[in-house]
């Protein structure tokens, strides 16, 4: 079969419902001969049994009511109505000739049914011949007679004729019947074939139907299912090719093709959606246009990726031009170029900022860190001060308690004091008379010196004038030449004496300018004297209120001190809650030394990340 | 006024023999007297070498605004004490005034004006210096007098070749103590201290 499968679908088809056309003529002409076989034996039947018998019958139905017309033509007197019953009669007349004339017709081939047909025939040509007297007869009002002749004569030819046509009506119905029986069989005959071959042509039409869903059918089927699998994206198909030679083949083989071509841009699908552009899509022919559409796509991909690969070693100087508005891939590329941009600006001030900022908090932090190493220490000097406080609250709780009963000492004490300091004021008061007289006594001494002094000046000037005779009496001397010579040595000690007397006086003047200074001295001292014993008697006067005063004063601070020693207490109880809370700050302020630390580490590391973001940003060419 | 303690026995000792030493006079000791001899002695053992020197310059020292000025005593009439002066108007500021020595009537020059000296102001301490010969007599304003020297003529040295006109004119020389000697003869013939002028 395999030159049947290896033709054209179309002469296949041709073939196949050729094929069965063929079988359903042979089963049409099996059918009409069959139809045409019992329609002839059918006419033949009612032509050669049923028509004559038909027709006898209708023969013997005129014949028997011309007969009964003309008897009534005897009956009545009437000669209307009996023109018009030979009128009819004569119709009727008419009606059996033409069926004797088909009878005949059936009846050609029987003898014995001609034979008596002929009979027939001369017996109703008798009866006719009789009736025509008859009716001449009726004519002549000779009724009587025409009965009369009927009685005698035309009774018998009817009768005759009546056994005859029912004879021959007998015989044709017995034929009749056996002809359907012959008829019947042989229908029965021709429809069992009929079947027969019917069921046969059904077979085969079958079998060829079902030889044909397998070798189109099955193979479209399968090429169906692998189109809806691959419609639904399943690539995995697997078509078994085959070596037909028909459209089925072709379709199959480019079904095949088309599997491997998808099956092939798939890998290489799969291959750009892992990320790998260095596929090289070949288009089969520049009217591929998925390959070349791959291929574009590729470059496209591989253009944007180096893009990409600039970008990313920094390079943000690429211009992307995108193609249309709908390029999105390239719009969405400028656009992100230009954010990078944009973004890298502002990450640059962003990051200069932070940089500064860092190394300003840096600077902070440390100098912070600093203060609370000083702070913890100061806290821990604290701590021990607050302790030290607390010790002399406590000392100054008994302290208090010293000095309040010291107080009360006290008063005693300025008791005594406050007698002592009259006797004290009487001494001083006669200090005060003494200094007086001591003034006045140096007043006067005073004075004596200011004599002294006068004297001492009338003594300079003879020294001066002694001086200037000196010096003249020189000048004579020297004018004398020779002879003055020893007076001129006199002279000499004039002078000599005039300058000592000069100088003691000068000696006398200073010890007198001494003396003077030391009375003045004196005086003033006196007076500063006099003038401390009157402060010093005020001051006495003032001591003993003071002291009273003083003793209320320690009364009042021996209460004092009983109040500061409640004080005290509760002072201890405070410096202790103190104590609890420095301890408290203590604890706080290692921490928060601590948490410097970390702060110095994380804005050393903030500043270093800030160095790296300037490095990193640096690295961007915008 | 208790800082210390104060012996008033002491004072009263003292006292006690500044009273004797008053009431007996003043009396040098026995070794002040003999150190004021002994002094004397050698002072004149001193003049005796002195005279040794030939050829001497007497001359009567005199200040001038504390420099040493010296004018030979041969010119020298007297010196007297300048008590009273007359200022007189109209003349050259050099001219301080007229005196009255007794019943002369001389005119007083000062030289500080001559020398650019600064002025010290006049009192009655100032002498004034008589010099004179036959033609001339006038007295030079001097703040004091110190003495008679007897300068050797050796000693003299020429005045300083800075100085120019009336200053170089006037002196004879300078020693080398400082001591500036003026010429009193050129000053008195001398016709630039002369006062002509008519009012």
């Amino acid at each position: 079969m395999k030159w049947f499968v290896d033709l054209a679908t179309r002469t296949k088809l041709f073939l196949s419902f050729g094929l069965m056309i063929v079988f359903m003529l042979v089963v049409i002409t099996a059918a009409y001969l069959g139809l045409t076989a019992v329609h002839r034996s059918q006419e033949s039947l009612f032509h050669d049994d049923f028509l004559p018998s038909i027709e006898l019958l209708k023969l013997r139905s005129s014949q028997n009511r011309a007969h009964a017309q003309l008897l009534e033509m005897m009956m009545t007197r009437d000669k209307a109505r009996q023109q018009e019953l030979e009128r009819d009669i004569v119709t009727r007349t008419r009606e059996v000739e033409e069926g004797l004339k088909l009878v005949a017709t059936s009846l050609q081939g029987r003898p014995r049914e001609s034979q008596q047909f002929d009979e027939l025939v001369t017996a109703l040509a008798e009866y006719r011949r009789v009736r025509d007297q008859q009716i001449a007869l009726i004519y002549e009002e000779k009724s009587i007679e025409a009965q009369n002749l009927d009685t005698t004569v035309q009774d018998k030819m009817y009768n005759l004729v009546r056994t005859i046509a029912v004879e021959l009506g007998n015989s044709a119905i017995v034929k009749a019947k056996e002809r359907v029986a012959a008829e019947n069989a042989r229908a029965k005959r021709l429809s069992r074939t009929f079947i027969g071959i019917s069921i046969l042509v059904f077979v085969l039409s079958l079998v060829i139907a079902l030889y044909l869903s397998r070798i189109i059918a099955n193979p479209l089927r399968e090429i169906t299912t692998a189109a809806q699998r691959i419609a639904s994206g399943d690539l995995e198909v697997a078509i078994r090719g085959n070596d037909r030679q028909d459209e089925v083949g072709s379709l199959t083989q480019a079904f095949a093709t088309m599997v491997r071509y998808l099956q092939e841009m798939a890998a290489i699908s799969r291959q750009i959606a892992g990320g790998d552009l260095t596929v090289a899509v070949r288009p089969v022919s520049d009217r591929d246009v998925l390959g070349n559409a791959f291929a574009d796509m590729t470059g496209y991909l591989q253009e944007m990726a180096a893009v990409s690969k600039q970008v990313s070693e920094g390079d943000l100087t690429v211009v992307v031009t995108p193609v249309s508005d709908k390029d999105i891939l390239r719009n969405a590329f400028a656009s992100m170029l230009d954010n990078f941009r944009r973004i890298n600006e502002d990450v640059c001030d962003g990051v200069n900022v932070l940089a500064s900022s860092a190394s300003e908090i840096l600077t902070s932090t440390t100098q912070i860190a600093a203060g609370m190493s000083e702070t913890a220490a100061s806290v821990t000097e604290t701590t021990a001060t607050v302790e030290q406080i607390k010790q002399m609250a406590l000392l100054s709780s008994k302290k208090s308690r010293g000095v309040s009963e010291n107080a009360q000492k006290s008063v005693h004490v300025a008791e005594q004091g406050y007698s002592t300091v009259s006797e004290t004021m009487d001494g001083i008061n006669h200090i005060k008379e003494l200094m007086e007289t001591v003034a006045e006594s140096v007043v006067m001494l005073s004075e004596q010196i200011q004599a002294i002094g006068e004297i001492i000046t009338v003594v300079t000037d003879l020294a001066q004038q002694s001086n200037l005779l000196a010096v003249n009496a020189a000048i004579e001397a020297s004018k004398a030449g020779e002879h003055g010579k020893g007076f001129a040595v006199v002279a000499q000690e004039i002078k000599s004496l005039a300058d000592q007397s000069k100088q003691a006086t000068e000696q006398v003047r200073k010890i007198l300018g001494d003396i003077q200074k030391a009375t003045g001295k004196s005086v003033l001292a006196a007076e500063q004297v006099s003038k401390a014993v009157e402060g010093g008697v005020k001051q006495t006067a003032e001591s003993g209120e003071s002291i009273r005063k003083l003793a209320e004063s320690i009364s009042e601070a021996a209460q004092a001190a009983e109040q500061i020693a409640v004080s005290s207490q509760q002072q201890l109880a405070g410096m202790e809650q103190v104590a609890i809370a420095m301890e408290n700050i203590k604890q706080a302020t290692q921490q928060n030394v601590l948490g410097t630390k970390q702060a110095e580490q994380a804005a050393h590391s903030l500043n270093e990340i800030g160095q790296k973001l300037k490095e990193m940003v640096s690295r961007f060419k915008i | 006024m208790g800082t210390g303690r104060f012996d008033w026995d002491e004072i009263h000792r003292k006292i006690d023999a500044v009273g004797v030493a008053i009431d007996s006079g003043y009396a040098p000791t026995p070794e002040e007297r003999r150190r004021i001899l002994q002094r004397r002695a050698a002072q004149l053992a001193h003049e005796e070498e002195k005279e040794a020197v030939a050829d001497t310059l007497e001359v009567v020292e005199f200040l001038l605004a504390h420099e040493h000025y010296g004018i030979e005593s041969h010119h020298i009439r007297e010196v007297y004490p300048l008590h009273d002066y007359t200022p007189l108007p109209g003349v050259p500021a050099f001219v301080l005034g007229l005196i009255n020595v007794r019943g002369r009537i001389l005119s007083v020059v000062d030289l500080k004006k001559f020398f650019d000296l600064p002025e010290k102001g006049v009192s009655d301490l100032n002498k004034v210096i008589i010099i004179g010969n036959e033609t001339m007599e006038f007295g030079i304003l001097a703040d004091a007098i110190l003495g008679v020297r007897a300068i050797a003529v050796s000693a003299i040295g020429p005045p300083l070749p800075t100085l120019t006109g009336i200053q170089e004119e006037f002196l004879h020389g300078v020693t080398v103590e400082r001591l500036v000697i003026l010429d009193a003869a050129r000053i008195l013939a001398d016709g630039k201290i002369m006062v002509h002028q008519d009012i």
